[in-house]
């Protein structure tokens, strides 16, 4: 199933599927990227930032910037 | 022939400079610290060698001003010499800001810094191989204790610029002329790591565990109110003990008596008041002063202020502020208080110079390039300039108003919020939300906090007490004059008038310019009453930065600075006159 960053469950896992093109560049230097692991990490409350987890390093991003990023997770 | 020192915010790379150099650099656990860059000369051969230390950037598509400043200085100077200093632990991620570089035509060197956290890691890279196929030196580094680095200085005259065409031809792939897009360099970073670097079972660390728990809401919310809340009583507690269990009864027991015996002159003299006592009017009669906060004079109150009171104040606060941000908890705060700051427009990392404004003005207004946009940075600048009283300030509060201080702290921090709203509202510009790497938690050593402790306490001596004493030279002087009487009767209907205030806080509003600390201390010795003061604080914070701040403002902010200043004006006028209406409805007025 596919859903974008923002909406993933707390320690949800899944794999970058595709990113927007304008955000592409800004977060390819981080390690985020299509084909990458990634698992959420935890949510701030009141639509506050996620931080996510991938390749040993934490990621922190706003809910608008992880609603460009859509990610493919089990079941 | 120059060297630029690049890589990846929190790698290691100032550390790596004052190796190569020798010099002192701050460095902290957070991007933000090398906002401007550092310049340095290291001996390579027989010459001195220019050595840059450029702010920390992820890629060379930079996100915001302090990327900016890396990007353009690297455009600036063509030829140079890179020392890229990747993370060996993320080794994948600096490989890519790595072959951004070579992209562009530099020669490059990469040191492997932090080897020994990437053994931890498990992660395990063939440096040797890696090398062949970059066509490079790729050299493991552990910059703290300095390991490798006379390695990388030993191979850095040799290198050359390579293309990256022959990189992808070693990896057994066709080689594209073009440059690449991110897609593309990346599939090379993942050809290239498949023959050198073998990633074990990823450790899961005390270290990651403690991460998770102080990141998480519902524990790590409660634990950013403990730090905050013990950072504030510790700071109170140690400065409060030091000065006045000590350094009062030194500067009033001892230093004040001396000089009124031994300088020349004595009470009613021009030059005695200046330097030493002024002395009060009691009963008709001019009297001495007995303690250094109500003398006035530059050898009495200008060494007592900066000395006796703000100092251990100062300390202590930068000694607490290192140690958060060498264990690397500074980020994870700012995603924990990026809910609320968003909501006025910011993002969470302006928790950084919010925090430092706390320490000094000055370096804060340097720490808002981290921020995105214009109008972040303005808003920030604005913001901190008015309403976070600064460290020499606060310490001062302890002392004469150790019972209000707290209602005053909570007062600006309100005017921060509500001016931060509206400014949000009116100001055009974008208010991108946070996109930011969470570094793992660190050990500080002690020769690095000690080595910042010092670097910034000494920093503010020298800045600090040459400025009270100018203050407090000048201020006494446009006494003499009968300057600040003129100024106070003129202005005496908008002090009185609206702001509830006695018109001789004139005189100490003239001397906030120069140090707020100086104005705090001149305060405390004018007539009045607890609720009349504490509207004279609040002045005294939100009126004019000090001139320090006010330079800098204007080199960083450009045009913006004429915006900084209306809302200054407008911030000044609305809200020290709402705490006067706040006094009269509540009936103490």
């Amino acid at each position: 199933m596919q859903k974008s960053l923002d909406k993933m469950a707390y320690e949800e896992e899944g794999i970058v599927v595709s990113i927007d093109q304008d955000l592409k560049q800004r977060v390819a230097g981080m390690g985020i990227r299509v084909g990458k692991r990634i698992k959420m990490l935890t949510k701030e409350p009141l639509k506050g930032p996620i931080v996510i987890m991938l390749g040993g390093s934490e990621t922190s991003l706003g809910l608008d910037v992880a609603g460009k990023i859509i990610v493919e997770v089990q079941g | 022939m120059k060297v630029l020192l690049m890589g990846h915010p929190n790698v290691g790379k100032s550390a790596f400079f004052n190796r190569l150099t020798g010099a002192n650099v701050i460095e902290s656990n957070y991007p933000g610290t090398t906002v401007d860059y550092t310049k340095g000369y290291m001996r390579l051969g027989k010459r001195d060698v220019e050595v840059i230390d450029v702010p920390g950037t992820f890629s060379l598509e930079p996100k915001d001003k302090a990327e900016e400043v890396a990007v353009k200085m690297l455009r600036e100077n063509k030829g140079a010499y890179v020392i890229c200093v990747i993370d060996a632990s993320k080794i994948k991620r600096g490989l890519y800001l790595a072959l951004e570089i070579i992209e562009e035509g530099y020669p490059v060197i990469i040191a492997l810094n932090m080897w020994d956290v990437a053994i931890d890691k498990n992660v395990d890279v063939d440096a040797t191989k890696l090398g062949e196929i970059l066509g490079l030196p790729v050299v493991p580094t552990i910059a703290i204790s300095g390991e490798g680095v006379s390695a990388v200085i030993s191979r850095l005259e040799k290198i050359a610029p390579v293309q990256v065409g022959d990189i992808i031809k070693r990896t057994g792939d066709a080689a594209v002329d073009a440059r690449l897009e991110p897609d593309e360099r990346w599939r090379l970073i993942d050809k290239i790591s498949e023959k050198t670097i073998r990633f074990g079972e990823y450790k899961h660390t005390l270290k990651d565990a403690v991460g998770d728990l102080t990141i998480r809401p519902l524990t790590g919310i409660p634990v950013a109110i403990a730090v905050l809340y013990g950072f504030w009583s510790i700071f109170g507690s140690f400065a409060g003990l030091c000065t006045d269990g000590f350094l009062v009864k030194i500067f009033d027991g001892h230093w004040l008596p001396w000089l009124q015996g031994v300088f020349p002159g004595g009470l009613g003299d021009w030059l005695y008041a200046i330097m030493v006592d002024a002395g009060h009017i009691k009963n008709g009669v001019l009297v001495a002063s007995d303690n250094c906060f109500e003398s006035f004079g530059v050898l009495t109150s200008g060494l007592f202020v900066p000395i006796g009171v703000v100092l251990p104040a100062i300390f202590i606060f930068y000694l607490m502020l290192t140690l958060l941000e060498d264990v690397g908890y500074m980020p994870r705060l700012a995603v924990l208080i990026d809910t609320v700051l968003h909501k006025i427009g910011l993002h969470g990392y302006a928790i950084v110079p919010s925090i430092l404004a706390l320490g000094c003005n000055v370096p804060a207004v340097s720490a808002t390039r981290i921020l995105e946009t214009k109008k972040q940075r303005f808003m920030m600048m604005t913001l901190l300039a008015v309403f976070i009283p600064c460290g020499a300030q606060i310490g001062i509060m302890q002392d004469v108003i150790p019972n209000s201080i707290g209602f005053v702290m909570l007062y600006l921090f309100a005017g921060y919020f509500v001016f931060g709203f509206i400014l949000n509202k009116v100001v055009p510009g974008r208010t991108p939300e946070i996109l930011m790497d969470v570094p793992a938690y660190q050990k500080p050593t002690l020769y690095n906090v000690g080595r910042k402790v010092w670097m910034r306490t000494s920093g503010f001596l020298k800045v600090a007490v040459p400025f009270v004493l100018l203050g407090s030279l000048i201020v006494n002087i446009l006494y003499l004059l009968g300057t600040i009487d003129w100024l106070g009767n003129v202005l005496a209907p908008m002090f009185e008038g609206w702001f509830g205030v006695p018109k001789e806080t004139a005189g100490p509003l003239v001397a906030a310019f120069l140090r707020k600390d100086l104005a705090v201390a001149q305060l405390s010795a004018i007539h009045m009453t607890k609720y009349q003061m504490i509207s004279a604080v609040v002045l005294v914070s939100i009126y004019f930065p000090c001139i320090a701040t006010f330079a800098l403002m204007l080199k960083e902010g450009g045009k913006t600075f004429l915006g900084s200043l209306a809302v200054l004006l407008a911030a000044v006028f609305t809200w020290g006159g709402l705490l006067h209406l706040l006094w009269k409805l509540a009936g103490v007025e």
